[in-house]
């Protein structure tokens, strides 16, 4: 998938939102956990599972600083201050990113083909999202005592 | 997520995430480090040979995000 044309409007406006979400954190490309900022600052229902669980806009970006801070923790490096990173943000618009095209992949339902395809929603994206084993977001998630598999199934149970 | 596959975090993941978090941090870095030699009025050749780096690389990675950055690039023979 290279581009948005076989996403149903609102999900081309999700993607389209996360590569915002990217562009603002100054990323060269759009991951899964753009997806993941964009749906809970979406109107959508999958944005009120997410809230539930802590997982509003400002809940998410906290646990992403924070998974990013552990991890460099772990090589002895400290946080650095704003001020040493700022920086005027770049003119290209971030590409998509492997974790970002995974995760469209992996909310698709199984052999789901032609009008099945278009019916892909918000809750079908954001569960692809936390399907992820490995990455930013398990990790962030797994660091903010987030149950991954409980909330892909009120996920699911959204989109039945 | 089967129970026999590795976890998102400790040992091996641990190692792989301080890769992805250096590459970011490493990028914001030189961000913000060209943009500050270029204000405190490097030259374009001056930041490429600190950095190990051909002119040309240089000017062609950051030259779009700096050119409306209120900063006077028409002296640094860029």
């Amino acid at each position: 998938m290279a581009d948005t044309t076989d996403l149903p409007d609102d999900l081309r406006q999700i993607v389209i939102a996360a590569i915002d979400q990217a562009a603002a954190r100054n990323s060269s490309s759009a991951e899964a956990e753009d997806l993941l900022l964009a749906i809970a600052a979406s109107r959508s229902p999958a944005a009120g599972v997410l809230a539930s669980a802590g997982l509003g806009h400002a809940g998410i970006l906290g646990l992403l600083r924070a998974e990013r801070e552990r991890s460099l923790a772990a090589l002895g490096i400290p946080p650095i201050g704003p001020e040493q990173l700022r920086a005027t943000p770049r003119a290209a618009r971030p590409t998509w990113g492997a974790s970002l095209r995974a995760a469209l992949l992996r909310a698709r339902q199984p052999g789901a083909r032609g009008r099945a395809r278009r019916r892909l929603t918000t809750a079908n994206v954001a569960a692809g999202v936390l399907l992820a084993s490995y990455g930013t977001v398990p990790r962030a998630l797994a660091y903010g005592g987030i149950d991954r598999g409980a909330l892909i199934g009120q996920l699911r149970e959204v989109t039945r | 997520m089967t129970s026999n596959a590795p976890s998102p975090v400790g040992g091996a993941a641990d190692r792989l995430a301080a890769v992805v978090a250096l590459r970011e941090l490493l990028e914001r870095l030189e961000d913000a480090a060209v943009e500050g030699a270029l204000r405190d009025g490097w030259t374009w050749p001056q930041i490429a040979e600190a950095l190990g780096l051909t002119r040309q690389a240089v000017h062609k990675k950051h030259i779009k995000r700096l050119e409306h950055a209120g900063i006077d690039l028409r002296r640094r023979r860029g």
